[in-house]
């Protein structure tokens, strides 16, 4: 069994009308590390993602949540 | 479409720098030569070399200009973080090509015993100039990645310049970093084991002075190439 971390960064920040480079100021990361997250390259650490919950106003996973697939 | 012509420019280079060392090689090898213009040509080919790479430099520098100035703040940001990081990779490559250059004419320079008259001064003194100016860019291009990158500025002159700045990255940027340095570790790991092997059969037969320079030259070039080639995966949105 293989678990992948799915995302809804870019449907928020589209909500909000926030770019990645104003996220990353709010959370206090770069612009790069935004966009792994985003592209889903990159899990990033419980401390990361509750700062971009909070920017959002939500649950840390409302904003990410897992998927269980068939390894092989 | 702008796209597709920067990378015709880039092989057209290479294909340019690949026809002059083929064809210059090929006469120098069919000619009746005389010794002093085969070592003409040998230094000419080498000052051609670094001239090429710094024409490719400058056109991977230029592949990172935007086609249109309308951009919004994460487009603006991403296109700095390209142009700094292009101008560090490509002025880094540079100077590999340029010491390797200069260190195979100066170990040619003290062997001739003719230190202040031949091509080779001339070439030397033309290869240093090359030289000096791909430090004056490197400088440039850290002053450029510094000043917008305040909160992680790479400091050169320090031992531990790369260290510090490796610790003021944020997590997805080291993470960026490790993935880079990992790729380059591990084509290294293949390529010294094939280079060694080769410089020790070459030994055999003859004295591998010159070629040992090249070679580290070359898997100098290669480490850096595969690193900022990964590195640069970081700025696809």
């Amino acid at each position: 069994m293989m678990a992948i971390l799915l995302n809804r960064l870019k449907e928020l920040r589209a909500r909000d009308g926030l770019s990645q480079t104003e996220l990353a100021k709010l959370t206090g990361s770069s612009r790069q590390t935004i966009s792994l997250i985003e592209r889903g390259d990159y899990l990033p650490s419980i401390l990361i993602a509750m700062k971009i919950a909070k920017v959002f106003k939500m649950p840390v996973d409302d904003v990410f949540s897992m998927k269980e697939e068939q390894g092989e | 479409m702008k796209k597709r012509k920067r990378s015709r420019s880039i092989l057209v280079t290479f294909g340019i720098g690949a026809a002059i060392g083929g064809i210059t090689a090929l006469l120098a090898d069919i000619m009746p030569l005389a010794p002093l213009e085969r070592e003409w040509i040998t230094y000419a080919l080498l000052v051609v070399l670094l001239l090429m790479t710094f024409r490719i430099s400058v056109l991977w520098i230029r592949s990172t200009k935007p086609d249109d100035l309308t951009m919004d703040v994460d487009e603006l940001t991403l296109y700095r973080e390209k142009l700094a990081h292009n101008f560090i990779g490509s002025t880094s490559l540079y100077l590999i090509v340029g010491f390797g250059s200069l260190f195979t004419m100066i170990l040619d320079w003290t062997e001739s015993g003719d230190l202040f008259s031949g091509p080779i001064t001339y070439a030397l003194s033309l290869t240093a100039i090359l030289v000096f100016y791909g430090f004056f860019a490197q400088m440039r291009a850290i002053k450029f990645h510094n000043k917008h990158n305040p909160e992680v500025p790479i400091n050169l002159k320090k031992t531990d310049g790369y260290e510090k700045y490796f610790e003021k990255l944020d997590e997805g940027e080291k993470f960026e970093e490790y993935r880079a340095a990992y790729k380059s570790f591990y084509s290294m790991h293949l390529l010294f084991p094939a280079t060694l092997t080769l410089l020790f059969i070459i030994s055999i037969f003859s004295s591998p002075q010159y070629l040992a320079i090249a070679a580290v030259s070359v898997l100098w070039f290669i480490m850096y190439m595969i690193y900022f080639r990964e590195g640069a995966k970081v700025y696809q949105q």
